[in-house]
């Protein structure tokens, strides 16, 4: 009765209710973080077929912007479900060729354990025969520098030089695979060329950091190597090369690896702090 | 202007446009398909430089889908109103027949629905061309494609709503609408198992609204079109189809009690 | 206003004659053709009508014979069956056994139904669209199209002049049964068929509705209405028929029946009579 005839009474109550309306909805996202929500990609890409009205690519295309928000926001958090939403991309939508490439530079990457799951990804790709030359030359540059498997490694190069399209620079790096005098050249010629193809942004920095990495080391190498020079042994620890004056600073490394050293030229590299 | 049995069908045609055009969830639906359309050009701008195929795969999704959500509400309630709410009095005891009405009925409801297509249709190529797609022809074929599907699936939202109420009739629309797009899935999967359900699961393919076929986002999403036989096929298997669903309404409608 | 709304009797039967041209039964166009100063032969014939609806028998055994120009009430308690007969009349419902007979025809030939009029009971209308708009939605359907001017000046005849732009939904209950009756009128019938046209009208409109009967009944047209109210029928009506579940009780001249009563008090007697002697 109170409430239905004085004015602050009432505003009071409503504001009350929406207050605690916050209050739910603040309390209920904190719980929610950590209950986890079943996204549409933990479907397998079959029942997703069978349910989505012949609707493949669209639906396709919505996993594949959910690839990307995993990838963007969380940067090699979830490996596993990335590599399995692709997999659902290109089975519901086989004849979309970027995410075939896109998963076999980027997944080994973030996880190692992944890099089957990406090499099978887009070795399917590569048969289904479509004419984007970036799956063959990602797939061929993942068993050169993760798996270290050459043979492999030669064939898909070139296949990469026999695809219709394929840029003059592109085909060049590929033909001359095994050319380079050291794996350290042929490493930073493949980056160099990811780097300068991408068209897209993710794929473009992730080469410039590989490219900033190896930079890093390479410095870090040579002045280990002027350390020993001057005085004579190697440092003990990896800030002695600041305060013997030879670096004004350890560089930051954009895949956020701290740098020590073992006493005997050896760098080593550690995760986080 | 004397009235034969065309321009009977026009009159009712007509009225149900205006019925539906007027109709509020026409427009509701109708803005939420434009925004989802114009969204595409945020979703594609987050594609990692696929904004192209991102747009077309979901503009001709959302155009698609749009289609047969409209039809589905305007179309199983379209006779079930008339006879419910008892404005098919006023019509049958003029001098018209049931046929008449159903085809007068099924004219205006996919005047009205192929309308608001192409209006939509209208954003999608802006969005495309926006998007550096250029002038989607394919796209535009696809779209074509989905109008002819939207004409069968009014055609049985129409028969469906002669003899029943309709929410049963969203229902059994939405069943056939999904077993319609499996059928070809289906009939695979049966393969492999026994001989009897894979006789009726060839049985049902060749019966029921074999959707598929109208399904053609897939291929010229990568630039290829059907054959022009194909599309000939696909406009006579839709024609014969719907022919079959009004006729069986009018019928059902025929011997219905009022 | 009449004359513009109405054709004259000379052209109304040259517009028979137009749709019995497009009909292939010779035999019939012989007939009207040759029946223009014979108007006995133009009636409603129901012969031994009966309609069940499931097991339900609702009309038992129906026989009347309406003569052209006159108007007929057919009354009766609610649910005897007269919406289910006036259906059957114009060609809404099939007998289940039994014939109907306008002008020689079945009413469910849709030729038949050019020289109909109907008005359904506590019509409903078409949400989205005026009054104006579905008169014209209505009269279009016939062979012989009308031109605005007879929409305006039927819309005006019934009192809805006003109201003649304005959505449907927006009309009152008595301006939705002017609208109805203004729909059976579109194609200038012979033969109207009212279900309950007073029903839902306030005493105004009762007067003003019986007016417009009269007048149609001067324009030698045949009126044929359901009616469960009693007290202001009997003026109106040539002859009645009184049904009672489904059976035909009477038929003749109101008179006869309710021999120096009122047609109300002599109605609810013989129902009475009929129903202690069940």
């Amino acid at each position: 009765m109170q409430l239905a005839q004085n004015s602050t009474l009432r505003t009071i109550f409503f504001l009350g209710l929406f207050v605690c309306l916050i209050a739910t909805q603040y309390t209920y996202e904190s719980y929610a973080a950590h209950r986890g929500v079943l996204p549409l990609s933990n479907l397998p890409a079959p029942v997703l077929k069978v349910t989505d009205l012949g609707l493949n690519s669209a639906v396709a295309s919505l996993l594949w912007l959910n690839v990307v928000q995993n990838v963007v926001l969380y940067f090699g958090a979830s490996s596993a479900t990335i590599s399995s939403d692709i997999n659902a991309v290109t089975q519901l939508d086989p004849k979309f060729s970027y995410p075939y490439a896109f998963a076999v530079l980027m997944i080994p990457g973030f996880d190692r354990s992944q890099t089957q799951a990406a090499i099978d990804i887009a070795t399917r790709g590569v048969d289904e025969h479509l004419t984007d030359w970036r799956i063959p030359y990602y797939l061929g540059f993942t068993y050169f520098f993760y798996l270290k498997d050459n043979a492999n490694a030669i064939k898909y190069m070139h296949i990469t030089a026999e695809t219709p399209g394929v840029p003059a620079g592109i085909k060049v790096t590929a033909l001359n695979y095994g050319l380079s005098k050291t794996m350290h050249e042929q490493t930073r010629q493949f980056w160099q060329s990811i780097h300068d193809s991408a068209t897209d942004d993710v794929v473009r920095q992730n080469a410039q950091d590989n490219l900033d990495h190896m930079d890093i080391v390479e410095g870090l190498q040579a002045a280990l190597e002027l350390y020993k020079r001057i005085h004579g042994a190697y440092p003990k620890a990896i800030g002695d090369l600041v305060t013997s004056g030879i670096l004004t600073s350890i560089p930051e490394d954009p895949f956020g690896i701290t740098f020590a050293t073992d006493g005997e030229g050896h760098l080593t590299f550690s995760l986080g702090q | 202007m004397k009235h034969t049995h065309l321009t009977r069908i026009f009159v009712v045609a007509k009225n149900t446009f205006k019925e539906s055009v007027r109709d509020k969830v026409f427009y509701a639906l109708f803005a939420f398909a434009f925004v989802a359309i114009t969204f595409t050009i945020f979703l594609g701008s987050i594609s990692l430089d696929e904004d192209l195929h991102i747009v077309r795969s979901l503009g001709l999704a959302g155009i698609y889908l749009f289609g047969v959500l409209i039809t589905v509400f305007l179309g199983t309630s379209l006779m079930y109103k008339e006879i419910e709410r008892r404005t098919l009095y006023f019509i049958l005891s003029k001098p018209i027949s049931h046929g008449q009405v159903i085809a007068g009925k099924f004219l205006g409801l996919f005047s009205s629905v192929a309308l608001s297509i192409a209006g939509m249709t209208i954003i999608y190529l802006g969005v495309v061309w926006y998007s550096g797609g250029g002038f989607d022809t394919l796209g535009l074929l696809a779209i074509f494609f989905e109008i002819i599907e939207v004409g069968l699936l009014i055609a049985l939202s129409i028969f469906f709503s002669t003899f029943s109420k309709p929410l049963p009739s969203i229902v059994y629309a939405l069943l056939v609408i999904y077993i319609g797009h499996s059928l070809g899935m289906l009939v695979d999967f049966t393969k492999r198992g026994s001989a009897l359900a894979h006789d009726v699961v060839q049985g049902l393919y060749y019966v029921l609204p074999n959707l598929e076929k109208f399904d053609i986002r897939d291929l010229v999403l990568y630039g290829n079109a059907p054959s022009l036989t194909a599309v000939f096929l696909v406009i006579l298997y839709a024609t014969i189809y719907t022919i079959i669903l009004l006729a069986g309404g009018a019928l059902l409608l025929q011997k219905r009690e009022f | 206003m009449q004359t513009n709304t109405f054709v004259t009797l000379s052209s109304r039967i040259a517009m028979i004659d137009l749709v019995a041209s497009a009909s292939t039964d010779r035999g019939w166009i012989w007939l009207h053709t040759h029946s223009q100063t014979n108007y006995t032969i133009r009636m409603i014939e129901i012969q031994n009508l009966s309609k069940n609806i499931g097991k339900r028998r609702i009309v038992n055994d129906l026989s009347l014979s309406i003569k052209k120009g006159t108007v007929f009430g057919f009354l009766g308690p609610n649910g005897a069956g007269k919406t289910t007969t006036i259906k059957m009349l114009v060609g809404l419902n099939r007998p289940t056994s039994g014939s109907i007979q306008i002008d020689g025809k079945a009413p469910t030939d849709s030729i038949t139904r050019e020289t109909i009029g109907f008005m359904p009971e506590a019509p409903y209308f078409y949400d989205h669209l005026t009054g104006l708009e579905f008169l014209r939605f209505c009269g279009q359907l016939f062979h012989t199209p009308k031109t605005e001017d007879d929409y305006t000046s039927l819309l005006h005849m019934v009192g809805l002049s006003e109201a003649k732009d304005r959505r449907v939904t927006t009309y009152s209950k008595g301006m939705k049964q002017r609208l109805g009756f203004a729909q059976a009128l579109v194609n200038d019938p012979e033969y109207v068929f009212l279900d309950e046209p007073l029903d839902g009208l306030d005493p105004i409109g009762r007067r003003e509705l019986k007016k417009i009967i009269v007048g149609l009944k001067k324009e030698g047209r045949t009126i044929f209405f359901n009616s469960h109210i009693l007290f202001d029928t009997e003026e109106l009506c040539d002859e009645i028929g009184i049904l009672h579940r489904g059976s035909l009780l009477y038929a003749g001249p109101v008179t006869t029946f309710t021999k120096g009563h009122s047609l109300e008090e002599a109605f609810v007697t013989t129902i009475e009579n009929l129903d202690s002697t069940i």
